[in-house]
């Protein structure tokens, strides 16, 4: 039986294939030929595109590093050497914009972004780049257009979005278009929560470039219910005092700190804001609720600080010129002594409005002819601009008749902001 | 277990075993493969087009690996390696490669477009496969190293290779392996460029050169099998991105108009370049060829030092000029270096393709031209990135001289339309300026450089075809059908009555009379005429010799009214035509 060789034995089956069928059966060794030579090229791009991804990554490692370190043009080799190995990779065109753009290179930053802008159009951080870009070149519809794009492409990235329409809102006011400024920096702060302060307090510094000052109270205030921050404080109490708001002016600048750092404003100013209005609220003959004896009082005193003040001056003028302060200031002493005398005054208290008024006019006129007040008589000038913004038109002096917000930093004081 | 003894073949046993296989596995076959078993060559031949563009694919991925590792290996991974890699690394793989080229692959000299060529036209479409082999390694080399070179025009050999060694696996028809070769090398510049268009009609243009559907059908099958392959690996990407742009006014285009005219001249000048030094550096005593691509390799070095961008390939560099990263100082200068770093590389010897470091030298061009109009005109709506596009384009036509194809590789390898009016204004501009400037193609002319009278497909392609009415216009037309019939009998010297002309409803004919056979009793039958075929006046002379066979004569017609006779042709017309229009020998 072993002898014997099996009739059945699968070979023959495979053996009558090619020959009856050479070429299909060559066809069909190809074919698992093929399938090998497919398996191999597979392993051998995997281990290929991956050692090509490491390199590449390694370049961007590098290229992010310069670029940290303010070496962009390292950057830029580094960004390009990565582009190399993995050309399409978008976070890698985008960095490399990057570095261009922090060379002094745009138009190749632009030509990438553009590039990258094609693939996605509503990519934030590139409508982002290429805004910087518009803007660094005064090409403000563009820049407006891509901070647009760049807002909506955030959409999906809260914080990205808020810090894109922060920069928008600065652009704006950079540009001079405050109402534009305004509108978007309204829309940002209704989406920032409370207990983000800074931002609150970012906003507040923009409302304030804006020459919104009310609005940007009221962020600071928003920012100081927080976190009772210094730099905050400073600017809130700034704020204020550019407002007028010579009590919150005081309530915040006297809870500055000393020696603080990071405050943008000079030490000197702060205490200078805060002296003159402490000095406002203790001598406002026009605060509310005084007695009459105190109103009296203030106002003969502000009578006599502006006679002194104008006395010292004119003895260092010119006769000839100077004829209307003379006059003003003969009247003032004659006054002084008769009808807004303390005792004059307490006696017929409808006189201390026409004489605190011609305080405030005579100080006015003191400004343009003796240079800025200092100290009380600042303090003088300021409750004039104050009782006049809050005044009836009809009442107000030309000098005395704009909110201290919209005068020059000279007739404002030392705002500092 | 015993094993089976070996039956010898044709013995008894043999003959059994193979009845019994028949009985086992023939009616499997015949019922599940019986409608395609066996397959005929046409089949066959549509089959393996798809496996050849599988495997060239395969090839074409592994091969530019094969480049991009020997280039990290050799001169790292940064585009501006160490002063000793740049010098080193070209100058001692150049030795290497040299002697691979003298001692052990000869055949793999050349881009090997003419060797493809060669292959199709003299050996029989044999490419040997070691050919494919040594042409992987001396080009993964010589490009890694950094020599001024492209993958291209050897992924299109490696192609052909594969192709004609699977032919001659299949043991195909000699008629068929010679049209293999032509498949393999589409499948294989499909795969090196990602653009199965440009690839087909490269092949079509300039190695086949005619539009047979025979060959048309496999080269489609394989260019396209190829690219999936290739993109399957190495991703569906284009090979660049470009942004896309509008033309805002009619007359941007004169931009391009001037850049076809300086990418014309440039490519006259880069061929004429590589025509005056290639000859004299062959004639160089033979053990100088050992050292020709090492010195060229440390003269690129040396370039390199300062423009490292030119050496290998250069893709990375054509996608910065694509993204407006050069001055256009930077991009001529670029151009300039590339053109000759190109020039030394090649005529040294050195294997490798022009295609890329055409492309190179195009985009940098192009960049520079839009550049230097930007600086001009600054209303200009196309980027420099643009014109760098289109110049890649222009080069090719001008330089390779394959105007179709070479719009349609902009378009695929940058993946957009946006800029096909310009490419076809700058690249129809620089091929006219090419033409009249620089009589021969670059690929015939290195043929003949070679020694090889290779069939000139651009010389196919504008070859004038002769027609009817070149044969009307030599013999004139005379007043009626009759005097037409006179005269052609009088051309042709017949003489008699045998032949008449007779117009009916179905058109005109000439008819011969012929004597009637005997019927077999030895009595002549009835006299029989038969009718003339009938030509048209656009019909080529060569089909309408076909078409006379043995006619002396023969009547021409209106393809839209057959009763109107346009006049009679003699087949010594023809030949006149013939001998009156042959150019000089």
């Amino acid at each position: 039986m072993g002898s014997t060789p099996s009739t059945n034995h699968p070979s023959n089956a495979f053996l009558y294939l090619p020959k009856r069928y050479p070429r299909e059966s060559t066809l069909l060794l190809l074919l698992a030929m093929l399938a090998a030579v497919f398996v191999i090229t597979g392993f051998v791009t995997k281990a290929f595109h991956q050692k090509e991804a490491r390199i590449a990554r390694d370049w961007f490692t590098r290229g992010n590093a310069a670029l940290e370190a303010g070496k962009s043009r390292e950057a830029r080799d580094d960004f390009r050497n990565a582009l190399i190995f993995e050309p399409q990779n978008a976070e890698y065109q985008l960095h490399l914009a990057q570095a261009l753009a922090a060379y002094g290179q745009p138009e190749q930053a632009r030509a990438y972004l553009i590039n990258l802008l094609n693939q996605s159009p509503a990519d934030g951080q590139v409508n982002l780049e290429l805004a910087r870009l518009a803007a660094r070149d005064d090409r403000v519809s563009d820049a407006i257009h891509y901070y647009h794009g760049a807002i909506y492409g955030f959409s999906e990235n809260p914080t990205q979005g808020l810090n894109a329409r922060l920069e928008f809102a600065h652009f704006l006011v950079e540009v001079g278009d405050n109402s534009q400024a305004e509108g978007e920096l309204t829309a940002l702060s209704a989406n920032v929560p409370a207990s983000a302060p800074s931002v609150h307090s970012r906003i507040a510094d923009l409302y304030v470039r804006a020459e919104a000052l009310n609005r940007a109270l009221a962020e600071y205030e928003l920012a100081l219910r927080a976190s009772d921050d210094a730099p905050t404080l400073a600017k809130a109490g700034a704020t204020a005092y550019r407002l007028a708001d010579f009590k919150l002016a005081e309530e915040y600048l006297s809870r500055v700190p000393e020696n603080t750092a990071n405050i943008p404003l000079k030490p000197e100013d702060l205490r200078s804001m805060l002296q003159i209005s402490r000095m406002i609220i203790a001598n406002d003959p026009l605060a509310a609720n005084l007695s009459n004896a105190e109103r009296a009082h203030r106002t003969a005193l502000a009578l006599a600080q502006v006679i002194a003040r104008v006395s010292t001056c004119v003895a260092r003028l010119p006769a000839k010129g100077s004829e209307g302060l003379r006059a003003s200031l003969d009247r003032a002493h004659y006054m002084h002594n008769s009808e807004w005398s303390e005792r004059s005054l307490l006696e017929s208290p409808d006189r201390v409005h026409p004489a605190i008024q011609y305080v405030f006019d005579l100080e006015a006129k003191a400004d343009s002819f003796c240079g800025p007040a200092q100290g009380m008589d600042l303090a003088l000038s300021l409750m004039a601009r104050s009782h006049a913004s809050t005044a009836p038109a009809t009442n107000a002096s030309p000098a005395t008749s704009r909110p201290l917000a919209e005068q020059s930093p000279s007739e404002k004081g030392p705002t500092g902001l | 277990m015993s094993a089976r003894p070996p039956v010898p073949e044709g013995s008894a046993d043999a003959v059994a075993d193979e009845r019994r296989a028949t009985q086992q596995l023939g009616p499997v076959l015949k019922k599940w493969f019986g409608w395609a078993l066996p397959l005929r060559e046409p089949q066959l031949f549509m089959l393996l087009a798809v496996l050849i563009g599988l495997f060239s694919g395969l090839g074409v991925v592994l091969f530019r690996i094969a480049i991009e590792r020997t280039q990290i290996l050799l001169l790292g991974s940064a585009l501006h390696p160490s002063t000793l890699r740049l010098l080193l690394a070209p100058t001692l793989t150049g030795l290497v490669v040299a002697v691979l080229v003298i001692h052990v692959f000869p055949r793999v000299r050349g881009s090997g477009v003419n060797q493809t060529k060669a292959a199709v036209y003299i050996f029989d479409g044999y490419v040997p496969f070691v050919t494919v082999i040594g042409k992987f390694i001396t080009c993964a080399l010589a490009i890694g190293s950094g020599q001024s070179l492209g993958p291209e025009d050897p992924s299109l050999q490696i192609g052909a290779g594969i192709a004609s060694k699977m032919g001659r696996v299949l043991k195909l028809s000699q008629q068929k392996i010679r049209m293999i070769a032509p498949v393999g090398a589409a499948a294989g510049l499909a795969a090196a460029f990602n653009a199965p268009i440009s690839a087909v009609l490269f092949v079509i243009e300039e190695v086949v050169g005619n539009w047979s559907g025979g060959v048309l059908g496999a080269v489609i099958l394989s260019a396209v099998s190829s690219v999936l392959v290739m993109r399957q690996f190495l991703g569906t990407d284009a090979l660049f991105r470009v942004p896309v742009f509008r033309i805002q006014h009619p007359t941007e285009l004169l931009g391009y108009v001037v850049l076809g005219i300086v990418g014309g001249g440039a490519s006259v000048l880069f061929i004429q370049f590589i025509a005056y030094a290639r000859p004299r550096l062959r004639k160089l005593p033979r053990w100088t060829q050992y050292f020709q691509p090492a010195i060229a390799g440390l003269l690129i070095g040396m370039i390199g030092l300062r423009a490292p961008q030119v050496m290998g390939a250069g893709y990375p560099v054509i996608d910065w000029a694509l993204h407006d990263q050069f001055a256009w100082n930077v991009l001529l200068a670029l151009a300039a270096c590339k053109i000759l770093a190109t020039v030394l590389s090649f005529v040294s010897g050195t294997p490798g393709g022009m295609f890329a470091p055409t492309l190179f030298i195009g985009a940098m061009i192009g960049g520079a031209v839009g550049g230097v109009e930007h600086l001009l005109v600054h209303h200009i709506s196309g980027s420099v990135g643009t014109f760098a596009l289109v110049g890649m384009g222009t080069l090719f036509a001008g330089f390779l001289r394959v105007p179709i194809t070479s719009v349609f590789m902009v378009i695929e390898v940058s993946g957009s339309y946006s800029a096909i009016l310009p490419v076809m204004i700058s690249n129809t501009i620089a091929y006219l300026i090419s033409r009249q400037y620089q009589k021969t193609s670059l690929f015939d002319l290195l043929a003949r450089q070679d020694g090889m009278i290779l069939p000139s497909v651009e010389e196919m392609r504008e070859r004038r075809t002769l027609t009817l009415e070149n044969a009307m216009e030599l013999t004139g037309k005379a007043p009626t059908p009759e005097d037409m019939f006179r005269s052609a009998l009088e051309r042709s010297g017949i003489a008699g009555d045998q032949y008449f002309l007779s117009g009916g409803t179905a058109g005109w004919r000439v008819f011969r009379r012929k004597d009637a056979p005997e019927d077999g009793t030895g009595a002549l039958g009835a006299p029989r005429v038969e009718s003339s075929p009938y030509l048209y006046p656009d019909q080529s002379l060569a089909e309408a010799m076909t078409i006379m066979r043995d006619w002396p004569i023969c009547p021409i017609i209106n393809r839209a009214d057959p009763q109107a006779l346009e006049g009679v042709v003699a087949l010594a017309d023809i030949l006149r035509v013939y001998r009156d229009t042959a150019p000089d020998v």
